[in-house]
């Protein structure tokens, strides 16, 4: 039985799909078979991020009208053999999605996956709720300021009382915190919120900071996930985010200023 | 709309009726025997000691618990009396369909039969026997609502009828209301208003303040407007000759 896993937060632009490209490579990567679907209806993104936009040929909303099978939409990543995608449509919009397509699609998926991966789109609406409904985890990204994190907060409340387990009263999803976007210098001088902070206000454990990187940028650009670029700091972040949720506990890097050494101070940069 | 070269501005007038759902809860008044001087000293008692709560107030009367097969005689005069006494009756519920025609004649609506909640305290019942005794069940145990989870941006909580006890913390933008008095053990962001059904005895026990809005029967004060020194200290706010009183806890 496949372990559905929903990338959500409420605000727009925080990293959803960045950590749903991250997290599905992280796990194909490490020999589980992973399907990372984007719920964003109209606005497609996962396929730019995992750079497949040029072979999309059916989509989600597709499958679920039954224009298509599931085996004619889910794209082959080229690097992961264990990695597929299923885009979103880009023409239609959310009010193409039932609850009772995408619970079929899910369940066909379960059959060969051991993971699928929702990507959610921002917002509490319809193709946030889908995204969610049927996940047995949840990775609730925010970034380390006030408007996310209220946002969070309330996508949080959502989780636990619109989801397929809350309504059923079974065991509730499993929240765990991310914190994306993450700069010690800025809280040092107090211009973001610490991870002490967020935690206060949301009270959910954390499975990883991913520090702010230039390289998420040039990551999207080149349509690779950014986990896959080993010497960036995001991308070890993630690989460590994705060891946690295997069940791996580790300490979190990137979280305090690394000091320069002689050599550093000297030459700069 | 067909696009168009004279950019007209367009106005929407809203229609002048619509119909949308309200949800109120009533109190209802139970009636186990047809004897009008018991109901009079009955309601006189209630009304003497709770007089704003009842003055003008929307009653139902309860006659789930007439025996049926029985004539209701005093059936007007029980409702003149109720209006005597300032309540205004809405409606009946629970009653036999010779009593439902005779609320009808008396243009009261016939509510839908609703399972009582445990929680909804039966206000009172008109007891048999000596009028003067004060009834036991009269003063029902308010029960008192228990959240252990944080309470969530966006979300609502109302204790009804009773008192509001909050283990974990309330996010910004959640709501949290009592008719009795709230409890707050955890961080507070949020708002917290207490005895929401114009209970001006109702008070606020926060253990960690930093609420965006407090309000005691209907009185409020937005965060801008409390005392900073409370911040993030234990405090008790309660109702003084109608204005919000900050002290520490």
């Amino acid at each position: 039985m496949a372990r559905i896993i929903v990338v959500t937060s409420g605000k727009g632009g925080v990293g959803k799909t960045t950590t749903s490209a991250a997290l599905a490579t992280g796990l194909a990567a490490r020999g589980h078979r992973t399907a990372v679907i984007d719920f964003d209806v109209g606005l497609r993104n996962l396929d730019l991020v995992m750079g497949c936009e040029r072979r999309v040929v059916f989509d989600l909303v597709n499958v679920i009208q039954g224009e298509a099978g599931l085996r004619q939409a889910l794209i082959r990543d080229k690097r992961q053999p264990n990695l597929s995608i299923l885009a979103a449509s880009q023409t239609r919009d959310k009010d193409a999605l039932t609850l009772e397509g995408v619970g079929k699609v899910l369940d066909e998926l379960a059959e060969s996956h051991d993971y699928i991966v929702c990507d959610s789109p921002a917002g509490i609406e319809k193709g946030a709720t889908m995204a969610m409904y049927f996940a047995d985890d949840a990775i609730v990204v925010t970034n380390p300021e006030v408007s996310s994190v209220r946002d969070s907060d309330r996508m949080i409340g959502i989780l636990s009382s619109k989801s397929r387990r809350a309504e059923q009263n079974l065991e509730p999803i499993s929240e765990r915190l991310l914190i994306t976007r993450y700069s010690p210098e800025r809280v040092a001088k107090g211009e973001m919120l610490s991870i002490e902070d967020v935690q206060d206000i949301l009270a959910l454990d954390l499975i990883g900071v991913i520090p702010e990187s230039e390289s998420v940028l040039n990551a999207s650009n080149a349509g690779i996930p950014v986990i896959m670029d080993e010497a960036s700091n995001a991308g070890q972040a993630y690989h460590d985010m994705v060891d946690r949720y295997l069940g791996e506990e580790l300490p979190h890097r990137f979280t305090t200023i690394e000091k320069k050494g002689l050599f550093g101070r000297l030459f700069g940069g | 709309m067909t696009p168009s070269n004279n950019q007209v501005p367009v106005t929407v007038t809203p229609a002048a009726f619509d119909i949308k759902a309200g949800q109120y809860t009533l109190p209802c008044l139970l009636i186990r025997q047809d004897d009008t001087d018991a109901l009079d000293a009955f309601l006189s008692e209630q009304v003497a000691r709770l007089p704003r709560f009842f003055d003008q107030a929307p009653v139902v009367i309860d006659l789930s618990q007439f025996p049926s097969g029985q004539a209701l005689q005093s059936f007007p005069v029980i409702v003149g009396m109720i209006r005597g006494y300032g309540l205004i009756p809405v409606g009946v519920r629970g009653a036999s369909e010779e009593l439902c025609a005779q609320a009808q004649l008396l243009e009261l609506a016939i509510m839908p039969n609703v399972r009582q909640r445990r929680r909804e305290p039966a206000i009172a019942s008109a007891e048999t026997g000596d009028a003067r005794s004060t009834p036991a069940e009269g003063n029902p145990v308010a029960a008192t609502l228990i959240v252990d989870q944080v309470v969530r941006s966006g979300q609502r909580i109302y204790a009804q009828g009773g008192d509001l006890v909050l283990l974990s913390g309330v996010s910004s933008g959640a709501e949290v209301m009592a008719d009795g008095n709230i409890h707050a053990y955890g961080p507070v962001r949020g708002r917290m208003l207490a005895g929401v059904r114009d209970n001006s005895a109702a008070r606020i026990f926060c253990r960690q303040f930093g609420a965006e809005l407090v309000a005691i029967a209907g009185r409020y004060r937005v965060s801008e407007d409390l005392p900073q020194n409370f911040i993030g200290h234990a405090v008790q706010i309660r109702l003084e000759q109608d204005a919000l009183r900050f002290d520490s806890l």
